[in-house]
């Protein structure tokens, strides 16, 4: 391989790129995109429970709903409904929209535990989940002082306790909860799909204009199929490198600014850095080979949006990851190397897999990007000559035989 | 060690030795033998279809003959003898978003020029097209013929020492033809080999010195044009007559008649001489106009073609003149 060479299509790929106007597109869209896609669903939650609820409460006991109403919040207003009031029309009332909702207490409450909440909507989680408590508290309270207990121990006796949440690592312990360490989760694979998959793409559509326009003619005529390949997946691998560079930096001067300490940790940075490179050479030796035997972009799509899914399928999968780290069905797709990236950076900032699973998971991948540019050079090599037809599979195969 | 004819193939720009290219179960080039000498203005000529492109794929290093050997510049044929070669391939092709100094300074640089060497070769080039004032110029803002001229820039850029032209011409107003003819002959003055590949036959008389006829992969005929022309068919008369005479086609010395505007281009039996013709036909019809030429290569090319393979009919450009239906197997009907 001549490296003069390859070295001036790196050049003329990676200036050409930064030089379009979809570069700084990508370079501040992206960020913007990306944060409210994380954030969106929480802002949006919190405007809901920002809204004002009136809650009624039609207590048939008598006993619990005083003690509700003394601990009602400024976004949401209990009121007591005079006992004998018909149940027909406090749903009148939220059919009007003068109530939210409201709550039966039935007589029986005491020994059964059972009331209902009837509303408009019933799926404000957060609302529904802190009244069940407090009643739950009220019916415990009135319960211990029926038993004869003093109220300052019922108030003691029912306190419930406060848990805090610390992750520990090989990087040292770090306090969190779920919501954060999941967010950093889905950021980091995100932030990798959208480093890998746009550069991926701008190499598969670079070899596809090539040979539209017939510049590979001209191209091969002075540089080899690898050389060029290789000086294209180098050049916008340094394009991704200058996002991934551009969007760190942003991040760093953003929490200097701010005072507040970086979001992900060391850690978490090197995971990325160990699994984007590997990772980045794969899905570019992949596109590139399908760009080579593909005459028009459109040809192409079918091909993009499997490879898509397969990088954010972790986020995906997050859920069940998030409770189950260290499943076996998690372990093994680790070891599929189109999924390992982004898995594996996945997992790590929900638990860290053990040392040997990092290694061992790296070498597979390291050792199917050796392989996937082996067979995609060959493609490569045939491909980009081909005009016309797209190829069949097994023809593809017999061009990866070849020597 | 016997002295290998080490220094005929250092002499020679081009040689092709039994070169073999298959695809799936379609020969391309089928045990090919091609020498083109240092310095002279070689023509590949053929049918489409006929291999050239392959050819010229193959001492590009974009294709991997079969078998044979190919030798570049005394070289055997690699990576390091490309940059020596400037090929203008027939399908055209730069990158159309670039600016064109930005073209020329990129396949400048592969080709192994610096920046500053590159620089001046392609403002030295530009000028010599009269193109200066399109180098900051987006290439897809040029017209075509501009493009065109572009592309060949590209192609000497480099100074190489083999220029492999693949229809230099198409595309190109009679001025840039012109002007394309001048800079070809120029090159070849300066001792640059040039392997034209084209179909147009007035261009190959014109420019040529040596020439091969490719078809269904391998040489039909080949050597020095005069020597072709001598072997390959008698003489052709150029003919032109007084409005309203006609003249008889069955004259015994006519192999094959073909009408060019209002002239006839007479191909006259091997052995059948001019003079006797033009007072033979002088006595039967009043003649305007009369020119003695060797036989047009067209009409080799054409027989040449059908003979060697009757059930193909050799597609020519829509420019080129019709031909006779009859069968042309020389010697006279």
């Amino acid at each position: 391989m001549n490296f003069r060479k390859v070295r001036h299509v790196v050049r003329r790929e990676y200036l050409e790129s930064v030089r379009k106007r979809s570069f700084l597109l990508g370079l501040v869209a992206t960020p913007l995109m990306m944060g409210a896609m994380i954030f969106l669903p929480f802002v949006s939650e919190g405007l809901v429970s920002q809204e004002e609820m009136r809650v009624s409460i039609l207590d048939r006991t008598g006993r619990y709903g005083a003690a509700l109403i003394a601990d009602a919040s400024p976004d949401l207003i209990l009121t007591l409904a005079p006992p004998g009031m018909a149940e027909e029309e406090l749903d009148a009332r939220v059919a009007a929209e003068v109530l939210t909702g409201w709550i039966l207490i039935p007589e029986d409450f005491a020994e059964t535990g059972e009331c209902t909440y009837r509303s408009g909507s019933i799926t404000n989680l957060a609302v529904l989940e802190s009244l069940r408590t407090r009643l739950g508290l009220s019916l415990a309270g009135a319960k211990a002082q029926e038993l004869g207990l003093p109220s300052e121990d019922v108030e003691s006796l029912l306190r419930p306790a406060e848990m805090r949440t610390v992750r520990v690592g090989h990087a040292g312990a770090r306090e969190g909860d779920f919501t954060q360490v999941y967010l950093r989760a889905v950021m980091l694979v995100m932030t990798m799909f959208f480093a890998l998959i746009p550069t991926g793409q701008i190499l598969m559509r670079s070899v596809i204009e090539e040979k539209s326009n017939r510049v590979i003619e001209v191209l091969l005529s002075s540089v080899t199929p690898l050389e060029l390949m290789v000086g294209k997946i180098i050049g916008l691998g340094a394009v991704g490198l200058t996002l991934l560079g551009a969007w760190a930096s942003v991040g760093v001067l953003l929490s200097l600014r701010l005072g507040t300490s970086l979001p992900i940790s060391g850690g978490e940075i090197g995971m990325f850095v160990l699994y984007f490179l590997p990772g980045y050479f794969f899905f570019a030796a992949l596109l590139g080979s399908i760009g080579s035997i593909c005459s028009a972009e459109r040809d192409a799509q079918p091909f993009l949006m499997p490879i898509s899914l397969t990088l954010i399928l972790p986020v995906m999968m997050g859920m069940a990851i998030a409770q189950a780290p260290d499943h076996w069905v998690a372990r093994a797709f680790s070891f599929f190397p189109p999924l390992t990236p982004s898995l594996m950076l996945f997992r790590y900032a929900i638990k860290e897999p053990p040392a040997w699973e990092i290694l061992a998971t790296w070498t597979t991948l390291v050792l199917a990007t050796i392989a996937m540019f082996g067979v995609s050079a060959r493609v490569f090599r045939v491909g980009i000559l081909m005009t016309g037809k797209r190829p069949t599979l097994p023809e593809i195969a017999r061009w990866a035989r070849e020597r | 060690m016997p002295v290998q004819p080490a220094a005929v193939v250092r002499n020679d720009a081009l040689r092709l030795e039994g070169v073999v290219k298959s695809f799936d179960r379609h020969r391309a080039v089928d045990g090919l033998d091609l020498t083109v000498p240092r310095g002279s203005i070689y023509g590949l000529l053929g049918p489409n279809g006929a291999g050239k492109t392959t050819t010229i794929r193959m001492l590009m290093g974009i294709l991997r003959p079969d078998a044979g050997r190919i030798h570049v510049l005394g070289e055997p044929a690699s990576e390091a003898t490309k940059d020596r070669i400037g090929y203008l391939p027939e399908e055209r092709g730069l990158y159309p978003g670039m600016k064109v100094l930005d073209n020329l300074l990129f396949f400048g640089a592969l080709r192994g020029l610096s920046t500053a060497e590159a620089r001046a070769a392609a403002g030295k080039w530009l000028a010599r097209l009269r193109m200066e004032s399109t180098a900051l110029r987006k290439l897809q803002e040029l017209s075509k013929g501009n493009q065109q001229k572009i592309q060949f820039v590209a192609t000497v850029l480099h100074e190489p020492e083999l220029l492999v032209l693949d229809e230099p011409f198409s595309g190109l107003d009679p001025v840039n033809q012109d002007l394309m003819r001048t800079t070809i002959l120029d090159l070849a003055a300066q001792g640059k080999t040039i392997v034209l590949s084209t179909h147009l036959m007035d261009e190959v008389e014109r420019l040529c010195s040596h020439l091969t006829l490719i078809h269904a992969g391998r040489a039909i005929v080949q050597g020095a044009l005069d020597d072709v022309r001598r072997e390959h068919g008698g003489e052709t008369v150029h003919l032109e007559l007084e409005p309203g005479q006609e003249l008889d086609e069955r004259h015994p010395a006519i192999v094959e008649v073909r009408r060019v505007g209002r002239s006839l281009e007479i191909q006259l039996g091997a052995g059948a001489d001019p003079s006797a013709f033009l007072s033979e036909v002088a006595a039967q019809v009043r003649v305007r106009r009369f020119e003695v030429r060797g036989a047009s290569l067209h009409s080799i090319f054409v027989r040449l073609v059908s003979a060697d393979d009757p059930a193909e009919v050799p597609t020519l450009p829509a420019s080129a003149p019709r031909v006779p239906e009859a069968p042309l197997t020389g010697g006279g009907r």
